[in-house]
């Protein structure tokens, strides 16, 4: 479906800013686009006006410090998280997760940051955030808000963003750094599908996090099990956490069977 | 086959032939290039002994490691020469010797000899093999290494027969002239030269790969209005009120209909379906409402305003209940719709159409049969997904015709349909159809044309577009059929089949379109490709609340054949024989008949071979094992069996016309829509003119005022049929050449022959004339002329075909079996996905013309098979609405999902098919699902019953859910 709005393209984040409070839920954010032109064009949203951010000053690539753990910015990318070799030494989930996500040609635009403000229940980059403990940092006009992930998905495509503000970043503890984990995702076909399930697991200081997508109308984390837990046990509290539905995917009994299933292949891979 | 090292003796200097022979055109190459290649195919490396020109050859070859290029200094000493030569480097046990100007020697000849002198132990050790045709010696021979040494020795002469005859030499007899086919003299060579059995490149290979070819969409200009329709939400619903004052009033809008506007019905075979929904909506998708506008944007932003009222009704889902006494009849008038005499609609009911076969007296031969099986076997509808969605554009022209531009299959059947269904006589319609981007039966039939042409007739002649989205073309264009089969199955305790009770229920959704002629082919063939005496069979095509379903690659023998081969493996089961040797067993014969009781002639395939060589390439196992990462394999085998669902006097025409310059043109009403059908009649003029096929095109679009009549580009027909046209049209040019010819060459006509761009005397060939002095008319040399311009005409309907009896299905309905057979081999992951891995076809096809081409057909329709049996179905709600009406959700193979396909042709002729050859573009869909089926049910241990077989269907299956 064909439809106009306005483009614009500011410069500075500043600008940005005086835009969003200017045009709020009028607008829509535009980075890599896989998602948005998408529900443009099926007339989901039918926004005014486009902000793109790649011309945003700072807001690409990814850095690392002790202080601010792992960084990532308004557009960087799912393949820019793959090639850096700081997250595939240290942050093996976050990769695992990462490469699940659609194709390689889609990842080369689809951002992180895209990626959870879209709050799909099956997002594929939830899960990883969930279980690392990261933090959004939202920025607007009248400052920042710093939150954690599970405080930050409220509804199915619902955030706790405010119109007039924007995802600036998303840190990565440094104390996430090394831990073991792994991601599972149930496909309907080989390659690139929206997941119908997906699990992730992480083994944190003896504790263990898990994260699941597409279970539930957000990204769920069941966190702090204790690392040794009963492989049913951590079963069930997962379970109890979840409420999947029947959708044209596949049912509900399907969906709770392989969540099972992924939760106890990846609990024997982790512990391993 | 066994590793042999091949010496090509390519050293001589051609001296009778005039020009050097080895460099001559042949093929898409050269006859050097194409007997290396022919030689690579059987052997892995080729040693190219040289002497004339050596450099040539050595600098023609240099790129290929496979191809080592021997320089022989004395080769003017003869064959043996080169041949001590070439076996000085043979590292091989045994190796073959060629020659380099035997372009006709393929690569069966080599497994031929090879297979004929594998017996080891034989005493005394055989030393050489050669092929024998009709008593003439022939290449390849097969030299044992161990002759290498005499071959050193030999002095005496160095003919090759001289030292065979020394030597424990056997000879194999083969049936292919091209073991003895070389020439000598010009005349030969053009003889000889054959355009058949060549991968010729695809005509519009290089406009499609660049995307200068333009498809129907591409043609959109200034001032054409657009239209955009808007789609039922609901399966059912009684359509209260449309109101379409604000559309109307929406800027840029032209016009705004609804079904009231007009009374026409519309149908295929049978009117039944309005050009928009009159009163009541059948199914999720079906156009209500359209708005024309000066451009796409506003017409879709004016669809917005419309406001429709429904009253959702109880939809109609499931075959059972739509047959049942109690089941709303969604087609009142059923009985006042025209529809063709060869269908069968039961007013009243939802039933619209019913074969009936009555073969011998099942019921009675199942009572007692040793062993029965019965089962039930069904699949949801689907979609053909081509690549290009239905697009349509029609105007009025400044005489007042109507000028339709359409992607579709069939364009006089486009012309006579609009004609009939808008009462426009023929004489004012024009039909222009250029490249289509893949149809698959779903643009055999008409659809959007009417409504296009309903519009610009409404809008004073003005241009109008209607172009489906991909989720319009989806649901609310046909799709295909789904199916309910009931078997049973009887045989002998020994496997030998003795009856089979068969009902079909086709899905055909809310209008009947081409699935009643669907129902009327699976009826027809209900058997699949086996010798049953006792057969009772109903096949129905039922209305429902579905999306209505169309023509689709396989028409009705892929739904047949699937719940068939799932009923043979039940049987199989029962019976604790191997699935291959059951079928086997029953493999229906020439001599046998079919379940309509008309007999399989001399033209029938070999079943049999199809079986065995499926068989062979996936290395045949009846059990599942586990491999080295623990996952689970397991294989499936079905056969297959195609006649041709098309009325009985089915025709094709084609025109041969000439250029000032001697060059040919074909034109046909055959549609190039990616299967290639335009470079296969190339080939078969070329080969019929003996000329070279950069000398020949073939006209790319159809346009019904000047193409010659063609009955649809459909039914795997237009090789066979169009192609019997072409060689039509090229006896009819030829028999006017010669006409034109034998008075300057002053001979009889008979005496004359056409062959490489030239008319000559047969018997001496220094008497001719090249194509172009004649073609247009003679010129002598005082001025005076005779002739005028050669037009060839040629023709092709359908032979002996008879329409069915009602009531025992008696009749041919057949223009020709193909038969074939398919191996799928399945790995199972851990998680309970599975991946196809291999995927293997045989198909008799009596004559590969093009090999790619051919190939490239039966791949496709393998991925094809895969997706329909692993995904490609609609999911429904409740309320009957689509929820996979995208391809976000409507998941097609991907390529990385495609396993290693094993494709193979057989070639026993089909007498009355174009050099032999029959169809084989659907084809090699039909057995995967049964194929499929029979591996997975064997991986997992649990009889698959259904479609389509998804992770979550298995894991219902293992569990023993519903």
């Amino acid at each position: 479906m064909l439809q106009s709005f306005r483009y614009m393209a500011p410069r500075t984040r500043p600008e940005l800013l005086d835009l969003l409070a200017e045009y709020g839920s009028r607008a829509k954010l535009l980075a890599g686009g896989t998602d948005l032109l998408v529900t443009i064009r099926a007339g989901v949203h039918k926004p005014e006006v486009v902000i793109d951010l790649k011309k945003v000053e700072g807001f690409s690539g990814l850095s690392w410090s002790q202080t601010d753990g792992l960084v990532f910015r308004p557009t960087t990318t799912i393949n820019e998280v793959l090639q850096d070799a700081r997250v595939r030494k240290d942050y093996p989930l976050l990769a695992a997760c990462a490469h699940d996500l659609a194709s390689y040609q889609v990842r080369n635009r689809a951002t992180v940051i895209g990626n959870v403000v879209n709050a799909s229940p099956c997002s594929d980059m939830a899960p990883a955030l969930l279980c690392l403990g990261a933090t959004a940092v939202l920025s607007s006009k009248s400052g920042e808000r710093r939150v954690l992930f599970q405080d930050f998905f409220i509804g199915v495509k619902r955030t706790i963003l405010r119109p007039e503000e924007f995802l600036e970043r998303i840190e990565i503890p440094a104390a996430s750094a090394g831990v073991k984990g792994d991601y599972r995702k149930l496909k309907r076909i080989q390659g690139h599908d929206l997941g119908i399930v997906g699990v992730a697991v992480a083994l944190k200081g003896g504790k263990l996090n898990i994260a699941v997508s597409s279970a539930a109308p957000t990204p769920v984390l069941v966190q702090g099990l204790d690392a040794g837990i009963a492989v049913e046990a951590a079963v069930e509290a997962v379970a109890k956490a979840t409420s999947p539905i029947s959708d044209v995917r596949c049912t509900k009994e399907y969906r709770e069977f392989m969540i099972g299933t992924y939760v106890r292949r990846l609990l024997q891979e982790v512990r391993a | 086959m066994t590793d042999f090292d091949c010496v090509v003796a390519a050293a001589g200097a051609s001296s009778r032939m005039g020009e050097w022979k080895l460099l001559l055109p042949w093929g898409r190459s050269t006859v050097v290039e194409t007997v290396v290649e022919n030689a690579l195919k059987a052997c892995p490396r080729v040693f190219l002994v040289t002497g004339f020109r050596g450099d040539e050859l050595a600098a023609k070859f240099a790129g290929n490691p496979k191809v080592v290029c021997l320089s022989h200094n004395a080769w003017k000493q003869g064959m043996v020469s080169s041949l001590r030569r070439g076996a000085a480097e043979v590292t091989t046990r045994r190796f073959f010797v060629a020659l380099a100007d035997m372009p006709l020697v393929t690569p069966a000849l080599y497994e031929r000899v090879a297979e004929a002198c594998s017996e080891e132990g034989q005493v005394p050790a055989i030393q050489a093999c050669r092929p024998v045709f009709q008593g003439k010696p022939g290449h390849p021979v097969l030299f044992d290494r161990s002759v290498i040494a005499a071959i050193t020795a030999w002095k005496e002469g160095e003919s090759l027969k001289g030292l065979l005859s020394t030597l424990n030499t056997v000879t194999v007899e083969v049936q292919d002239a091209g073991a003895v086919q070389d020439f000598d003299i010009p005349s030969d060579y053009n003889t000889a030269r054959s355009f058949l059995g060549v991968s010729l490149p695809r005509d519009d290979a290089q406009g499609k790969t660049t995307g200068a070819i333009r498809f129907t969409d591409d043609f959109l200009r200034p001032g054409m209005l657009h239209a955009a329709v808007l789609a039922s939400p609901h399966a059912h619903a009684r359509i209260l009120s449309v109101n379409t004052e604000q559309a109307r009033a929406a800027p840029g809008v032209r016009g705004v209909f609804t079904g009231a506007d007009w009374t026409n019905l519309i149908g295929l075979y049978m009117g039944d379906k309005p050009p928009l929904a009159r009163g009541k909506v059948r199914y999720h998708g079906e156009p209500v409402a359209v708005v024309v506008a000066d451009d796409e944007a506003s017409a879709q932003t004016a669809l917005r305003l419309l406001e429709v009222n429904y009253q959702p009704l109880p939809a109609l889902l499931s075959l059972r209940q739509a047959l049942s006494a109690q089941a709303e009849v969604l087609h009142p008038e059923l009985g006042s719709y025209s529809h063709i005499p060869a269908i069968f609609p039961e007013p009243g009911s939802n039933v619209a159409h019913r074969t009936k076969i009555r073969k011998g007296d099942a019921q009675a031969a199942l009572a007692i049969a040793e062993v029965v099986v019965e089962g039930t076997f069904s699949f949801p509808p689907g979609d053909h997904a081509a690549l290009e969605p239905r697009a349509v554009q029609a105007e009025l022209s400044g005489e007042g015709r109507l000028v339709v531009r359409t992607s579709t299959q069939s364009p006089f059947g486009v012309r006579t349909l609009l004609a009939r269904s808008l009462g426009i006589p023929e004489l004012q319609i024009e039909v222009l159809v250029g490249a289509v981007g893949g149809g698959f039966g779903g643009k055999a039939g008409i659809q959007l044309e009417p409504l296009a042409c309903l519009l610009t007739q409404k809008l004073g002649g003005r241009p109008v577009r209607l172009v489906n989205s991909r989720e319009a073309d989806l649901i609310s264009s046909p799709g295909r059929p789904g199916l309910e089969a009931h078997i049973r199955l009887g045989s002998q305790k020994d496997g030998t089949f003795v009856a089979a009770e068969i009902e079909f229920l086709f899905d055909s959704g809310a209008y009947a379109d081409y699935a009643v002629n669907v129902a009327r082919a699976a009826g027809y063939a209900c058997t699949g490709p086996y010798r049953i005496p006792h057969v009772k069979a109903d096949s129905l095509c039922v209305y429902t609340n579905h999306p209505f379903a169309t023509a689709f690659r396989g028409f009705g023998h892929i739904e047949l054949s699937y719940a068939m081969e799932r009923a043979v493996d039940l049987l199989a089961d029962k019976l604790g024989m191997d699935p291959a040797e059951l079928r086997l067993l029953n493999a229906i014969r020439p001599g046998d008949t079919t379940p309509s009781n008309s007999v399989l002639d001399a033209n029938t395939g070999n079943l049999a071979a199809c079986l065995q060589t499926v068989q062979r390439r996936l290395g045949w196992r009846a059990d599942r094992w586990t491999d080295q990462q623990g996952k689970v394999h397991a294989q499936g085998i079905s056969t297959f069996w195609k006649a041709p669902a098309i009325p009985t006097f089915t025709d094709a025409g084609a025109l041969l016309t000439f250029a000032e310059d001697g060059s040919v043109t074909l034109a046909t009403g055959v549609v190039e829509l990616g299967q290639g059908a335009h470079t296969g009649l190339r080939q078969m003029v070329a080969e019929a003119l003996k000329l070279d096929p950069s000398r020949i095109r073939v006209v790319p679009q159809v346009d019904t005022d000047t193409s010659p009549h063609d009955w649809a580009t459909a039914a795997s027909r237009s090789l066979f049929m169009a192609g019997r046209a072409a060689l039509d049209a090229v006896a009819d040019a030829v028999r006017q050449i010669k006409k034109i010819a034998a008075q300057p060459l002053r001979c009889p006509e008979e005496d004359l022959e056409v062959a490489g761009g030239r008319v000559f005397v047969r018997d001496d060939p220094r008497y001719s004339l090249p194509l172009e002095k004649i073609v247009l008319g003679y010129v002598y040399p005082d001025g005076n002329a005779i002739g005028g311009p050669v037009i060839g005409r040629g023709k092709y309907i359908a032979r002996h075909l008879t329409h069915l009896d009602p009531e025992t299905g008696e009749g041919r309905p057949g223009l020709e079996w193909t038969l074939g057979a398919c191996g799928i081999e399945v790995e199972f992951a851990q998680d309970g996905g599975f991946r196809v891995t291999k995927a293997a076809c045989t198909m008799d096809i009596g004559k590969l013309i093009n090999p790619d081409l051919a190939r490239g057909q039966v791949v496709g329709a393998l991925a094809m098979g895969i997706g329909f049996s692993t995904r490609e179905s609609f999911v429904f709600d409740q309320k009957g609405r689509v929820l996979n009406a995208s391809l976000r959700d409507f998941k097609l193979l991907r390529f990385g999902e495609e396993p290693e396909y094993f494709v193979d042709f057989l070639e026993t002729p089909q007498g009355d098919g174009p050099f032999g050859a029959r169809g084989l573009g659907e084809q090699g869909i039909i057995g995967v699902p049964g194929a499929l089926a029979q591996a997975v049910s064997r991986a997992v241990g649990v009889n698959v019953v259904d479609l389509p077989l998804t992770a979550e269907a298995l894991w219902k299956l293992r569990e023993g859910r519903s």
